[in-house]
This record gives C-alpha cells, structure tokens and sequence, in this order.
C-alpha cells in the first residue's frame, strides 16, 4: 500500500541524466561516488551559483546505488543480519521464527521538498488502519523510508529551520522518535543526506552546516570547449532521454560495478601511519572545530582509497580530499574569539571559500567624490561603490536559521498567530488558526470503532481532536535608514564612510530579503527617499547619489520616522522595524521655530521609544571627539539603543550588536 | 472594463502594437517549452498581463489521457501518473495547451495540492487533490507580479520547477506527479527585485516600455477604444492574424526538429557567456535553444550568427552578474562591446 501511494517523484527515476555524462565537475562527482561508496559519511553538500549541474548530478546519484538485502515488504528497508535494528516489526516476525523473508532492493533515494510539514518526515499514524481496525501504527515518514539510503533536499538553505532541526537530530543518532498522536515508536534511520544550495539565497546554519562530511564549491566550467560539449550532451538528451541514457549505460554499468566493489573493498581497508600524519598536520592547520573535520577526511580518504582499488589510503587520498572535508570548517580568523565560544553561532564557520560572492567576488574599491552642481549651490555628491573589506562580518546566524531552541519571545509569538505562511506542523493548541485536516483526522482515528453508531458518517470528530496548523512566515523584517545628509557630516570621508556603513547593512538586508526604507534629511527638511520596498537596488542607488550639505533637522527626520513606520505597523502589527539613525547628532533646524532643537528632538525619541516593536541603531557619524557628552549619548539612552561610531563598525563590533538585537 | 460583457472577451495577442520583444518571447516560449518560459519587466500599463492573457488564443493543442487529472501523455508510458500507470482502457483526447494564473496570494496547498478534504471526512480516506501545479503541467504558468509572490511559494515553485516534478509530502500525503511548465512571470522592477534563483528559472526576460512613438501611441488609444466598444467584433476582426500566426506557430514547431546546431554557433554562444560572466550553463544552454527556435519560427533550417546575437538579448539580461544592487542590464550585445574593448585595453 505504501509503495503504490508513495513514489516520491520515482517515475521521474527513467529519466535522470547520467552522472557519467555529465562534463567535468570532478570534485562534485567524488564527493558523490564516495557517499554511495560509505553512506556512513552522513552527508554531502553541493554549494555554487545556479545552473552549474548540482541538482541533476544530486539526482542522478540515485541509479548507481547498490541493491541492499532487505526485510521483504518491510517500510523501512531493515537488515536482515542487523536483527538488533530491526523495526517493530521485523522483530516481531524474528522472533516468531528466526530470520524473516529476505531480498534485494534498490536503495530507497528520496527528495525532501521545501513544502514538508513534521508528519511526513518523521511518520504519522497510519490514518486508514486506525479508522478500521483502531489499531495506532506508524506510518513512515521520510527518514524511515529513506533508511539505509539517501535523503536529497535541493535549497537546503531555505528549509524551514524548525524541520531542518528535527532532520539533524534523526541523522547524527541515526534513528527516529516518534511521540504523537498517540504512537510512541523508536526505529532505526540510517540516512545519508545530500543537500544543494546557491549561497545567493543566503547561508546555512552552522550546525547543519557541520553534519556534512563533505562540502564541494560547484563552479560552471570556464573552458569554452567543456561549455560547448555540456550544451551538446543536454541537446541529445533533451531531444530523447532515454536513448541518451541507452547510451551511457554501460559506462553507468561500469561506475555500478566499481561501487559494489569498493563497498566490499571498504570494511579492509586502512589508513596509513603518514596519513594519519599528515591528516593531523592539516586538520591543525584548519583550526577546526571539534572531530567531525578529522572523522570525514579520515572516512572519505578511506572510501576513495576503496573506489581507486587500493587495499589503503594514503597521503595521496587525504591530500586529495582535504579541501572538500575542511575548508568549509575553517574558522574565521579575523573575528579573534577564542575556538568555541558562543561567538560561533553568530559567524558561521565560512571560510573564504563560502562567502558569498555577492560580498566578496568583487575587489574592494576605494571611496570616490564626485561633485556635481545642484541648482548653483554646490552639493558635494559621494559616491561609494562597494562595501568595504572590513564590514564583511556582518553575516550572523540568520534570522530564519535558528534552531527552535533559540526562538525566543517575539518571534514565536508571530509564529503562533501568523495565519500566512508555510504550514510545517500542527498543533492541538487553539489559537484560531486554520485547522489542519490531517492531523485533526490523525488525532480522532483512533477512537472512530468506537464512536461509530449505526448512522454516523465514516468518520466522527469531536472537538479535543481538533488541530490547527502552525504557520511560518518567512517575511523579513523592515530596516529603516535615517540618513543625515547635512553639512555637518559632510566631513569628506566620514560621508563616504557612513555610506560604506549603510551598504554593508543593505547588502546584509538584501540576503534576508528584508525590506527597507530610506529617510534623508539636511537643508530645510526631511524626505522619504524610500518607501519600504524590497528592492534593494533603488535603496543603493539613492544612498550612493545622496547630496549632502545644509542644515540638520534632526526633528522633522524623526517625525518622518514616525509617520512611516506608523503605516507600517498598521499593515502588519507583527512586525519589529528597525531603525537605523545615522548622524552626527547637531540638529539646528527645530520644527517649530524659536524652540531648542535639542531638547525637542529628544522629546520625539521618548515619544518614539514608547512603541515596544521599535528597535534604534545609532550610527554616529561624528569622529568621535565629543564622545557622551553630544546630543548622541543622551539619544541613545532615550531611544535604549546601541550607539556605535564608524570606528566600531570597522572593528567588527557589529556583530555584538547584533546579537544584542536578537534578544 | 467594468462592464460585464467584455469580461470574457480577451484583447486579441495580434492586436497588440509594438513590444516585439516581449510578443516574440513568448512566441518562441510556444513553439518551444523547453525554452524554460518568459520574465517581462516593465511599468504599469504596458500590456504586459494583456499579451499573457491572449496568449491563450494561440496555445496549440495537446494530447491527453481522457480524465488525467495530470494531462498525461498517452504517448509517454513512462511519465505516466500513478493513476493512469495502474488504469486499463485509457483513452485519448486533444485539448488546448492551459494558461493557469497563479494569484499571488495563493496559498502553499493550493499550489502544490493537499488532503481531500471529502474523501478523508466520507470514506476515512486519505486522497491527494491536486494543485495549480498540477493544472499547469504541459502548459503555461503564468504569475502576474511574481516579484510579489510569498517568499514560501518561491520556494516550493523552485522546487517543483527544478526537476518537472512536484514532490508533496505533506498533510500526512505522499504523492508526486509531473510538472512541467513552461513559466511566465511579469513584474514591475520598481516593486522588488527577484530572488536569484528564482529569476534563473527563467527562461528568457525582455523589458516593456511605454512606447515613444506618438504615431503608435495614437494607434494603441484607437484599438483599444474600438475593443472596448465592441469587443466581439473586434476580436472577430483580428480573427485571421491570429490564425496565421497559430499557423506558423504551429509549423515552427514541427521544424523545431530539423533545425541544425553548427559548431561556430556554439563556439559563439559560449564565447558570449563567458565574455559576460554568465553564472553555470543554463544561459549557454538557453541562448542555443532560443536561436534554435528563432530559426524555426523563422523557417530555416540552420543558426546563424545573428540568430545567437538575437537569442543572447532575450537569453541573458537576467543572467549577466550584476553587481551587489545592480540592477537588470538589457542590450546585452552592447554590454559584450564594452566588455571586449576593455579587455582589448587590458591586454598587453
């Protein structure tokens, strides 16, 4: 019953595109065969631009896994020799009498999609034999079918974090418990995980970023003759799959063979004293964190060793696998904390390598004035091309990337109520969400033998069953920039500098796709530059073009504010914007003439302050002198905001505020 | 517009004054769905939801299973649904290649499908109902403002558009069938930009303006004063063009086939691609395809030059690395100019 229902996109299988056809990507292809040849490796991760092949070569993994023998008919693929993990099942049959029906099947290879609730990836109550015989039995989820064999998620970045949890946990202990809905089950879950991801689309967790054995960088070829050749293979197999795959079949074959072989090859094979030498001389040299670097390198090294034929591994095959196990490991060395320390949530272990490119793949320039006439006055016009080298730091964990562990007031809050979103999981909690038809049938199953009477429809609900879904909605938050452009701040560099400051933070809130909004003010007044818009091109544009010079009125910006984030939050009262106010603090425009414009603009700040969903950044563009004795020190306490000057930023201290505003 | 009757009566494709890039896109998105479907970019009021919706004037017809919830292929056993996999006596039956919109606000089960409802309460069954996913299979999905759509629903559209296949674990439902489609997305760039990703998926993207030409201009007012008078007459008399452009259409596509890829093409396509610093193979791919088309549509039976120059413009705009914010080039030959003199500078 289950196989007919579940395929799981398996008739799509007579379709795959080779991995031996496809051109180049050797890292990516290694990193693969190795897993099929040990899928005790636990995981491998494809992380490139789009188009470079991750997905299909992902897939195509699926055809030259080795047959396994299996508990005929059983969900969960158990070992027949392996009678301590048999599932409750199999045991039952085991020891009724002795070794249960045996055979060989085709590994199970199972793609995750994003739309995933909980029930299907841990296993849920077997809805149909419940409503029948009132019996409560699991049926298997993903990981339980996926047992002793492979689990795909493609855009393993934008899993919803809460499962992505429940799916890491499953696989370090490699078994599955399941407590609900009145099933209390404990099987084996042998999983491998393969995950692909266009680091575009933002980061991956550090922790489940850390259970991959390897990581492989996926570039497009950049050899014109491989690039031709790839658009000549994907002609012939578009224009007729199957006998591109008739043709590549032997080679296919081939690959299958070696598999098998090295798998046998693998349980006898060692690895050599120089290379285990050599294996700790790189690992030191990583600084990794913890075992998993040394554990995968020396698992990997001993899986190629086994697909080339070797009896063991050597310096060769550690030296070969050495970038794919660690370089993704690497800590960061410029952010100086000592190895293990909270600070590690917040910077994930990115070397180099893994940054995004959005960052790091265009050179730092330097800062470039310009002017420009504005209306016979002149404006000094700066403009600022990228952000700097130093501001890099700032890619904390991600908002949306937190284990349920760290949720934390707010959020879970907007959780609970949101209505909009993805649904991953239900809950018997009422809240007047949406209520959730498979768990609600799930939870009154059970009872429906006896509930039944002579007239009742098929199935009887009563109200304690009821579930509603829990939604998540993956908006990102709303960042206010509150720009003095005055001539005050005109100071040359401190201007560019204070751009450089803003774009890092735009280029961070691009990743998050959070929106933003820009407010200017100097001369006579202020003005919305930016209503809040997701488009974080025109905010760059604007903040790269913005004259400054003129007076600062300091108090109409924040009545600007105001008004802005008012229209926001009526939109949506779940949202938390944030504001980030950066000026020297010297306003000398006051809103109603004759009135001191300090004193005023402190009065707003405490009017503003009074909404608890507010959140202020003060980004001091002064250079410092004054230190708390400027308007700056008493705005920040007003407004209980951080107060960083552009020196802070420079020294990374961003990222102690940010953690700060996470709470 | 309010007024009910022209409701139903869609302004005819042919009708539509200018924006040839946009009309040959989508052309070219017909005769060929492999092409991987259209973004169109553009302000307000520049007919892009028009062309989309008349579109559906053009589609040519398909082969189905009669009653497949999934449009199965009677001709591809192997990409059958589990339905028709395990049904005797299947019958055949022809009907037009489907526009199916995806509103914006739509929500996840809506578009990936979910637990039927009636089945489950009546029977204590657990059937899958299917989605607009699977609505659009073999035809056209079309998300006017896409650059709006719920970050979750990229998501999961993403995925089943990566592979043709939409995989639904959910809801205590496992169930996968087919779906591929060819997808159509309009946006105003001013609202939001797309997620890369997700603009990668597109095939091609063309950019709609407001038209300068006060001599077009006069000529779009007329049509469409004449369309709102009387929009069955209208739609009556642009009738035979569009049965001339459905006939080419259709003969494209049965040239599609015979149209020959020479070297040099090739060579001249990677040679673009990598000139502009095109991220991975789909752009390479997508420009070969689209001069592919070009030639067929166009009833020759090779790729030119120009034919890869052409198809590179519609090709690659979205895919040529931007800087941080950078936003969407088009005139993408002009760019490649630019690119090799400053190479020609930089070289010793």
């Amino acid at each position: 019953m289950i196989s007919s229902r579940n395929n799981n996109g398996r008739n799509s299988l007579n379709r795959l595109y080779p991995l031996t056809a496809v051109v180049g990507q050797e890292p990516m292809k290694t990193a693969l065969l190795l897993l099929a040849v040990d899928p005790g490796l636990g995981g491998v991760l494809l992380i490139g631009e789009k188009g470079t092949a991750k997905s299909t070569a992902a897939r195509a993994l699926a055809e030259l896994l080795p047959a396994i023998p299996v508990v005929q008919g059983c969900p969960f693929h158990c070992d027949p020799k392996k009678t301590k993990e048999l599932c409750p099942h199999c045991l039952e049959l085991y020891s009724a009498n002795g070794n249960p029906p045996s055979g060989l099947s085709p590994a199970p290879f199972l793609t995750l999609p994003l739309g995933l609730t909980e029930d299907r990836l841990m296993g849920g109550l077997d809805l149909e034999l419940a409503v029948e015989t009132g019996l409560a039995e699991l049926q298997p989820g993903l990981l339980g079918q996926a047992n002793r064999g492979i689990l795909y998620v493609d855009e393993i970045n934008l899993l919803e974090p809460y499962l992505g949890h429940l799916l890491l946990d499953a696989v370090e202990f490699g078994r599955v418990l399941v407590e609900r809905e009145g099933l209390s089950v404990r099987h084996t879950a042998r999983v491998a995980l393969i995950g692909s991801m266009n680091p575009e689309e933002g980061p991956l967790g550090p922790q489940l970023l850390d259970r991959f054995a390897l990581a492989v960088r996926v570039k497009g070829e950049t050899d014109p003759a491989a690039r031709a050749e790839i658009i000549r293979r994907r002609l012939v197999y578009e224009a007729d799959p199957s006998a591109f795959r008739r043709s590549w079949m032997e080679e296919t074959k081939t690959w299958c063979r070696r598999i098998v072989a090295a798998r046998r090859r693998l349980t006898d094979t060692i690895l050599t004293p120089a290379a285990r030498r050599l294996l700790a001389d790189l690992v030191r040299q990583t600084g990794a964190l913890g075992h998993r670097g040394d554990l995968a390198l020396a698992r990997a090294a001993r899986a190629k060793a086994a697909w080339e034929g070797l009896a063991e591994a050597g310096p060769d095959q550690v030296a070969a696998l050495a970038g794919l196990a660690l370089d993704f490991r690497r800590v960061p060395r410029k952010n100086g904390r000592p190895a293990g320390s909270p600070a590690q949530k917040i910077s994930p272990p990115a070397a180099r390598h893994f940054e995004t490119p959005y960052i790091t793949s265009s050179p730092p320039q330097l800062f470039q004035a310009v002017s420009a006439g504005d209306g016979g006055r002149r404006a000094e016009v700066f403009r600022v091309y990228e952000p700097n080298e130093a501001f890099d730091l700032l890619t904390p964990t991600s908002r949306r990337e937190q284990g349920p562990r760290q949720r934390s007031g707010r959020r879970s809050t907007r959780q609970a109520q949101s209505k909009r979103g993805r649904y991953f999981r239900s809950s018997p909690e009422r809240l007047g969400r949406p209520v959730a038809l498979d768990a609600t049938l799930r939870a009154a199953a059970p009872y429906q033998i006896a509930r039944r009477g002579p007239d009742s429809p098929a199935l009887v609900i009563r109200q304690p069953d009821l579930r509603e879904k829990v939604f998540r909605q993956k908006t990102g938050r709303l960042i206010l920039f509150v720009v003095d452009a005055s001539g005050s701040v005109g100071g040359f560099d401190r201007m560019a500098e204070a751009k450089a400051a803003a774009l890092a933070l735009l280029s961070e809130a691009y990743q998050k796709r959070d929106r933003v909004g820009l407010i200017a003010f100097h001369g006579s007044g202020a003005q919305v530059l930016l209503p809040p818009t997701d488009s974080v091109e025109l905010a760059r544009g604007l903040l790269e073009d913005l004259p400054t010079g003129g007076k600062t009125p300091l108090a109409e910006a924040l009545v600007k504010t105001h008004q802005l984030v008012r229209v926001e939050l009526a939109r949506d009262p779940g949202l938390t914007p944030l504001i980030v106010l950066m000026t020297d603090g010297r306003p000398n425009v006051p809103l109603t003439p004759g009135t001191d414009p300090w004193r005023e603009t402190l009065n707003l700040a405490s009017h503003l302050r009074q909404d608890p969903r507010l959140r202020f950044l003060l980004l001091d563009t002064d250079s410092g002198h004054y230190s708390d004795y400027t308007l700056m020190g008493c705005l920040a306490e007003r407004l209980e905001a951080p107060r960083l000057t552009l020196e802070d930023l420079r020294h990374g201290r961003m990222e102690a505020w940010l953690e700060r505003l996470e709470q | 517009m309010a007024n009910g009757r022209n409701l139903r009566e869609t302004y005819p494709f042919p009708a539509l004054v200018g924006q040839d890039a946009m009309k040959l896109a989508l052309i070219l998105n017909i005769i060929n769905p492999a092409l991987g479907g259209v973004l169109i970019r553009g302000e307000k009021g520049t007919a892009k939801s028009t062309a989309v919706r008349g579109l559906a004037e053009l589609l040519p017809e398909i082969k189905v299973v009669k009653g497949c919830r999934f449009s199965c292929d009677p001709d591809d056993p192997e990409g059958w649904c589990v339905e028709c996999a395990a049904g005797a006596n299947l019958e055949a039956a022809t009907r037009k290649v489907r526009v199916v919109e995806l509103p914006i606000g739509a929500t996840e089960d809506r578009v990936l499908g979910t637990l039927d409802l009636e089945g489950a309460l009546t029977e204590g069954r657990r059937r899958f109902e299917a989605g607009l996913l699977a609505a659009a299979h073999r035809g056209i999905l079309y998300v006017d403002e896409v650059n709006l759509l719920d970050d979750h629903l990229v998501d999961v559209l993403l995925d089943a558009a990566a592979m043709g296949v939409n995989i639904v674990e959910r809801e205590g439902i496992s169930f996968s069938h087919r779906a591929k489609f060819t997808l159509v997305g309009t946006m105003n760039p001013e609202e939001g930009e797309l997620r890369p990703q997700l603009l990668d998926r597109f095939g091609l993207c063309v950019k709609v303006e407001g038209l300068s030409d006060p001599a077009a201009r006069r000529e779009i007012v007329l049509r469409r004063m004449a369309f709102e008078v009387d929009p069955e007459g209208f739609s009556t008399r642009w009738r035979p063009a569009g049965r001339e452009l459905t006939d080419r259409i259709g003969a494209a596509r049965k040239a599609l086939k015979l149209v020959e890829v020479p070297e040099e093409a090739l060579g001249r396509a990677v040679d673009i691609c990598l000139a502009l610093g095109v991220d991975g193979h789909r752009g390479d791919l997508t420009v070969i395809k689209t001069a592919l088309t070009l030639a067929a549509f166009e009833g020759r039976t090779g790729i030119e030059a120009e034919d890869v120059d052409r198809a590179a413009e519609l090709a690659l705009p979205h895919r040529v690395r931007r800087r941080p914010f950078q936003e969407v080039r088009f005139h993408v030959l002009d760019r490649l100019k630019e690119e090799r003199k400053r190479a020609r500078h930089t070289e010793p």
